[in-house]
């Protein structure tokens, strides 16, 4: 119990100090009590607490509204100079979130963290033949480097160094940790933007720097990718934050941003690697589904589907037809019978499967995926990319028939 | 500066601290979890699939040395707080609660030196804790799991082979880092030491703080509070081990753990110098 100061003077006692008296006393136990400082020194510390806490909760809020000066250009200007940034030096520790609920799979679970979780990576980009890039976990890392003489891929935790042959130019594969850095994403966003899809963004902070913003809106009726956001630092040009929405505008589907960047190249010997001397070395083999879809001869697919032309086919992957433009993308191919029997079983379960007339469609966030019902449309093709399942559906009522 | 009898009086907090039982109850029981761990790695040679279980402890039956830095992994999460809220916790509402408080402040002590004393002696108790726990680790780790040379370099976590003196300093670093990163749970633990009688409620109000924080750093929809949550970089230490080595997250966690124990100190500080003291 806090006794009251009674008929004590507290003020003669000075401010700050404290003064100790001795309370009327019972017969058998002494109390003594010491008081504190008067209610106007309560109130003028709590003050002062109060306002450190003021201080330290609107800091956060200050730099991130700080304006970043006026906008480093027009939209188009901007677009060339994010372009002509590719094969910039930089370096950093970027993060990536997302928000796509892939279903779980063994040989997906790499994807399946990367695209509906948070990654952190600290990157070394010297150029496009000479580049590292760290995926942090709480326990380890997993660093890839990639070279004219192909890639290396260590894990710390498994001990274990992967080699990989250089892939050719557009090859089809997973996406990696790398391909959700700024730069790698908005490159392959921005690669066929044509000029009036791109409006300017109010410039704001990344990683410390200026940066610029510019909008793409792909506008395409079919197309799942409702817009891209990119912030270029303004030194260099380089991406250093891109957002991607799907049909839900509010926020995005994924969102990659530099939490620290430099302009300057980083140093040889930071790229360089040299296997430890006890681990495990292996050379992996490229993802099977690609090429259990790719190994099928061409199937007779069309020059053009729903007004999209279709892309050079890729060595070895003559199965796959690519169609697409800008961020509208999607493939097609042939699946064999066995595989797309294990595909549809695993489809089946998925908490966002569709039944369409053509087949069961799924959808993770911008990106869908078709498979038809051979009884329908003669063969089991696998159609994948950013369009709307109406999009799907309409491609999949256009492709060739077959005896099944 | 402090001067001679302020050292003193730094002094008479520390042999308080340290004389009493239960400190080092609580020293022996944080060193008894990761020497268990390291006689069951020894026993059975199992050591956790990469991926799980805390840093390093999936190489330390390679290298017995690295079991000092996996001893920290193990208690950082869960018992180094736990007692260090039990201390801190203690450290005024003890006092109260034995009725020593009022006699303390007979003394021609200020109240606020008395808090700074008390959080100085609860800062050597964390650093006592944490030397101990990789000394322990370092010794248990060389005589149960592997006696490598001295000399042998240690592989970070980028693969690279980082010399044994770099080993040094990145784990006196990360004793440092560990040490600061505990001082905002000792800062709460404080503050609500001050507000009432009873050390166990103060302790566990600590507690739940860092339930609460641990917690909200699983939550997806709880991502622009994370960067702002006292455990947010506690694991960071493990930066320290990667070539080159990642500050951001360090320096980020050092500054929060700073701006905690200031507000929290403060809040301690108005709190304590104006309160009535009757026990």
């Amino acid at each position: 119990m806090f006794l009251s100061p009674q008929k004590l003077d507290l003020r003669s006692a000075g401010a700050g100090a404290a003064v100790t008296r001795t309370a009327p006393q019972s017969p058998t136990i002494p109390v003594r009590v010491t008081y504190g400082d008067s209610m106007g020194g309560r109130t003028w510390r709590s003050g002062v607490v109060l306002a450190l806490v003021a201080a330290f909760a609107v800091l956060p809020l200050i730099v991130r509204v700080l304006p970043a000066g006026p906008p480093g250009g027009e939209a188009v200007s901007l677009l060339a100079r994010v372009r002509g940034s590719f094969e910039q030096p930089y370096s950093g520790f970027a993060e990536s979130t997302g928000s796509l609920a892939l279903p779980a799979g063994t040989d997906l679970a790499d994807v399946v963290s990367l695209l509906g979780g948070r990654t952190q990576v600290r990157v070394w980009w010297r150029s496009s033949r000479d580049w590292r890039a760290d995926t942090l976990t709480p326990t380890g890392e997993v660093d890839s480097r990639t070279t004219l003489s192909g890639s290396m891929v260590w894990d710390y935790e498994d001990n274990r160094v992967l080699l990989t042959r250089p892939e050719p130019a557009g090859a089809v594969r997973l996406p990696t940790s790398g391909d959700l850095l700024p730069p790698q994403l908005a490159a392959r966003l921005l690669s066929e933007a044509a000029p009036e899809l791109v409006t300017s963004l109010p410039s704001r902070w990344v990683a410390g720097r200026r940066a610029d913003g510019l909008r793409l809106t792909p506008g395409e009726a079919l197309s799942t990718i409702g817009r891209v956001d990119v912030w270029a630092d303004r030194e260099s040009g380089v991406p250093v934050a891109v957002d991607v929405f799907g049909t839900d505008l509010r926020s995005p589907a994924l969102s990659t941003t530099f939490l620290d960047f430099s302009d300057d190249a980083p140093a040889a010997a930071t790229t360089a690697f040299t296997p430890p001397p006890d681990a495990r070395v292996r050379t992996r083999q490229r993802f099977n589904l690609v090429r259990a879809v790719g190994r099928l001869p061409d199937q007779g697919l069309p020059g053009r589907l729903l007004g999209f032309d279709r892309a050079a086919p890729l060595p070895d992957l003559e199965g796959i037809a690519r169609y697409g433009r800008g961020v509208t993308q999607f493939a097609v191919g042939a699946l064999p019978i066995g595989t797309a029997e294990s595909l549809r079983a695993q489809l089946q379960v998925a908490a966002s499967a569709r039944p369409l007339p053509e087949g069961i469609a799924v959808s993770v966030g911008p990106v869908g995926l078709l498979l038809t019902d051979p009884a329908v449309t003669g063969r089991a093709w696998l159609v994948t990319g950013t369009l709307t399942p109406d999009g799907l559906a309409r491609v999949a009522a256009a492709l060739p028939r077959g005896a099944a | 500066m402090i001067g001679s009898s302020d050292r003193g009086a730094e002094g008479v907090e520390l042999v308080k601290l340290f004389s009493r039982r239960r400190t080092w109850v609580a020293i022996l029981l944080l060193n008894l979890l990761p020497t268990t761990v390291a006689v069951l790695l020894a026993w059975t040679g199992i050591a956790p699939r990469p991926g799980s279980g805390p840093a390093f402890l999936a190489a330390v039956l390679a290298n017995g040395s690295l079991f000092s830095i996996a001893a920290l992994a193990i208690v950082l999460p869960l018992f180094l707080p736990i007692a260090v809220a039990v201390v801190a916790g203690e450290s005024v509402a003890g006092e109260a609660e034995a009725g020593t408080l009022r006699y303390l402040l007979v003394r021609p002590v200020g109240r606020t030196r008395l808090l700074v004393r008390k959080f100085g002696a609860i800062t050597t108790f964390v650093l006592v804790c944490v030397v101990s726990v990789v000394a322990v680790g370092y010794v248990v780790g060389r005589l149960l799991l592997g006696n490598a040379p001295l000399s042998t370099a240690m592989i970070s976590l980028s693969g690279s082979a980082l010399s044994p003196a770099q080993v040094a300093w990145r784990s006196v670093a990360a004793i440092g880092f560990i040490t600061v990163s505990m001082l905002g749970v000792a800062a709460m633990a404080l503050f609500l030491s001050t507000l009432t009688d009873s050390p166990q409620a103060a302790s566990l109000g600590a507690l739940a703080f860092l339930i609460g924080s641990s917690l909200l750093l699983t939550v997806d929809a709880a991502r622009p509070l994370q960067p702002y949550l006292p455990t947010r970089y506690w694991l960071s230490f493990i930066d320290l081990y990667r070539d080159p080595i990642l500050w951001s997250n360090l320096e980020r966690g050092l500054a929060l753990q700073g701006v905690y124990v200031v507000v929290l100190l403060a809040a301690a500080w108005a709190n304590f110098a104006t309160r009535d003291i009757t026990s």
